[in-house]
């Protein structure tokens, strides 16, 4: 047998394993009736007709109906089934890993409720588990993988930034009380970061800090188990996302803290939130809560006091889409912001209708298909041009950078800051 | 008579393919979500069923208001259609003049959608790109049944005799084309809305 024909009779068992009811009804229930192309920022940025959301999803659907539907199996012709060879694989990685960031924004505008990540998803499972997952997004997994977390990051490097941190808000607040304590036993909150935090933006360890202590909650980090981020979710690796969040859950378990709070990272929060304890199959003896459920927890029971006369710059908002539609957090940022800020503006549409920046699944770890992703962030640049804010606010590390890069790209002239950067400049730090 | 006892026939012949699909389907393994709730998926199961009745709901229906509009002629004319098919033969008193002329009214809009679908779907590349005949299929049967159940009504007989031609062989092969989307809706829409109504997301 050929090695095409390996391939091929392979990625098919593992499709036919992969069908789920949820993933069956998806395929089943799509009429063509197009309205998905409107909701979806590629296919508004190019026009092009292999861009829209139900032509992309089609690429599998024909291999479904070809192999599992009544009719395609009878007579494929007719209603468009095709048999999975290496073009439609090489397809697959071109459509479900380059042109689709899984936000779901063709989901919740399609009159039938087609799940792109149900389909998108199996293709790319399949991909993953027959090694063929883009380069770069592989890498990143396999980091984390070896060394606990995605960038690398030594433990000693990490320990030593928090300390920097520390001594850093310590300056700012003047007040010695401010600390991150690290391996804290039996605190109530663990706090995970995104490890870009850790290299790039280490003011952002410091602004945490500043919100966790003058809110006076009792909260640590863990040096066991501290990346909020989860890569497998993109490669649709079930298996390795157990393992990565299984990470996470140990350290929480180890210190024994009642919650654990994921640092403002859309991806990470909606693995360890929504994903992990299905994958692992079983309930964590703990909540997961975002970081910026616990801010806006914080100003509303009168623990964080802000000054929002501190940030007069015009303010928007960018609504990560594992977040918000896919993760339910759509009113905490805008409570935060309306007491933070003084000129908050809506982009429109957002919220749950949010359009993605671009930089989801895994996009950013995807470096081959950059081109495409900055071309369909175009429809995000006008939002925020529409805006005329000065600022764009966010809480997700993907979209921070994809949000910096479109900046520069579209020439928008904004800033692009972390929630909790608005949040940690506009505290009245309480000295007792 | 043997129009009726053929409609009749193609309606248990459709009951029992969608038995056997429905069976079918339910083989396949149930994804159970055991992470915490923060809303009602019950709720959001319900509202996700009723998007469809609320365009303000969804984005592409709020601002493209005049294709819902055509979305609903088209399958009121699909249920005024399905209905005339019993109507006619079990109970022809009901068909009034003024019930008569409701349904063709409903016949002709929904013949109109119907061939501006078939027109767009000819015509713009990004519906041609996702067509198969299976697609051009549906809307012409469609459309050929708003003709003929609107002469129906009126009672000539060869349009009546087609008519429920037409309606027993869409019926016998519905199951095996994508007009059998109404049976596999109910399941899309509670997943989807349970789905964002476990997260607290319900539209």
């Amino acid at each position: 047998m050929s090695d095409d024909k390996e391939l091929t009779q392979r990625a098919m068992e593992l499709f036919r394993k992969r069908l789920t009811r949820q993933a069956v009804t998806s395929l089943q229930v799509c009429v063509h009736c197009g309205q998905c192309a409107s909701a979806c920022h590629y296919y508004l940025a190019t026009e092009d007709p292999k861009m829209s959301p139900v032509y992309k999803m089609d690429r599998v659907r024909k291999v479904y109906k070809r192999t599992v539907d009544w009719l395609g199996r009878v007579a494929p012709g007719w209603v468009g089934a095709q048999d999975l060879d290496e073009e439609l694989l090489q397809e697959w990685v071109d459509l479900a890993y380059g042109a689709c960031t899984m936000c779901r924004r063709c989901w919740i505008n399609c009159p039938m409720g087609v799940d792109p990540v149900q389909i998108l998803g199996l293709a790319r499972g399949v991909l993953t588990e027959l090694g063929m997952t883009p380069k770069g997004l592989q890498a990143t997994i396999n980091v984390h993988l070896e060394h606990g977390n995605n960038m690398g990051v030594s433990e000693e490097d990490f320990v030593e930034t928090l300390k920097w941190m520390e001594e850093e808000l310590q300056a700012e607040v003047n007040d010695p009380r401010a600390v991150i304590p690290i391996n804290k036993p039996h605190a109530r909150v663990v706090y995970t970061f995104n490890p870009r935090e850790v290299k790039y933006y280490p003011y952002l360890i410091q602004a945490a800090a500043k919100i966790f202590s003058a809110a006076g909650e009792d909260w640590t980090v863990s040096t066991e188990g501290w990346d909020a981020t989860n890569y497998a979710l993109f490669a649709f690796d079930p298996q390795t996302g157990a393992q990565l969040a299984s990470r996470v859950e140990q350290a929480v378990n180890h210190l024994g803290a009642e919650a654990l709070a994921m640092a403002e990272c859309g991806h990470g929060y909606r693995a360890q939130r929504w994903e992990g304890e299905n994958w692992s199959s079983h309930r964590y003896p703990f909540r997961v809560v975002s970081f910026v459920e616990l801010m806006a927890q914080y100003i509303r029971e009168g623990r964080l006091k802000v000054d929002p006369t501190v940030n007069t710059r015009r303010v928007t908002f960018h609504d990560p889409c594992n977040q918000a539609r896919s993760g339910g957090i759509v009113e905490e940022p805008r409570f935060i912001l309306a007491r933070t800020v003084m000129d908050f503006v809506e982009m429109e549409p957002h919220g749950i209708e949010s359009f993605c920046c671009g930089g989801g699944g895994g996009m950013l770890a995807m470096t081959e298909f950059a081109k495409q992703r900055m071309a369909a962030a175009k429809t995000k640049a006008e939002q925020i041009k529409a805006t005329a804010a000065a600022i764009v606010a966010t809480s997700c590390h993907n979209c921070l950078d994809q949000l910096m890069e479109i900046n520069r790209h579209y020439k928008l002239g904004v800033k692009v800051q972390n929630l909790s950067e608005l949040v940690a400049a506009a505290i009245v730090w309480q000295k007792n | 008579m043997l129009i009726e006892r053929l409609h009749l026939y193609s309606l248990a012949f459709m009951a029992a393919v969608y038995v056997v699909r429905i069976v079918w389907i339910m083989r396949f393994r149930l994804v159970r979500d055991l992470a915490r709730p923060k809303g009602d998926s019950l709720r959001g199961a319900a509202l996700a069923m009723t998007t469809m009745f609320r365009p303000w709901s969804m984005e592409t229906t709020r601002t493209g208001f005049i294709q819902w509009i055509e979305f609903a002629v088209f399958h009121v004319g699909i249920a005024v259609m399905i209905a005339m098919s019993f109507v006619i033969s079990l109970a022809p008193q009901w068909l009034t003049p003024t019930v008569i002329a409701l349904v063709i009214t409903s016949q002709a809009l929904a013949l109109i959608a119907g061939l501006l679908r078939l027109v767009k779907r000819v015509r713009e590349p990004r519906m041609r790109a996702i067509s198969s005949p299976d697609d051009y299929f549906a809307l012409v049967m469609a459309n050929l049944l708003f003709i003929t159940c609107a002469l129906a009504t009126l009672h000539l007989p060869a349009a009546t005799e087609l008519y429920f031609i037409l309606v027993a062989v869409i019926i016998a092969i519905v199951p095996f084309t994508k007009i059998s989307h109404y049976i596999y809706y109910p399941f899309a829409r509670y997943f989807y809305g349970s789905y964002l109504g476990r997260r607290g997301v319900a539209q």
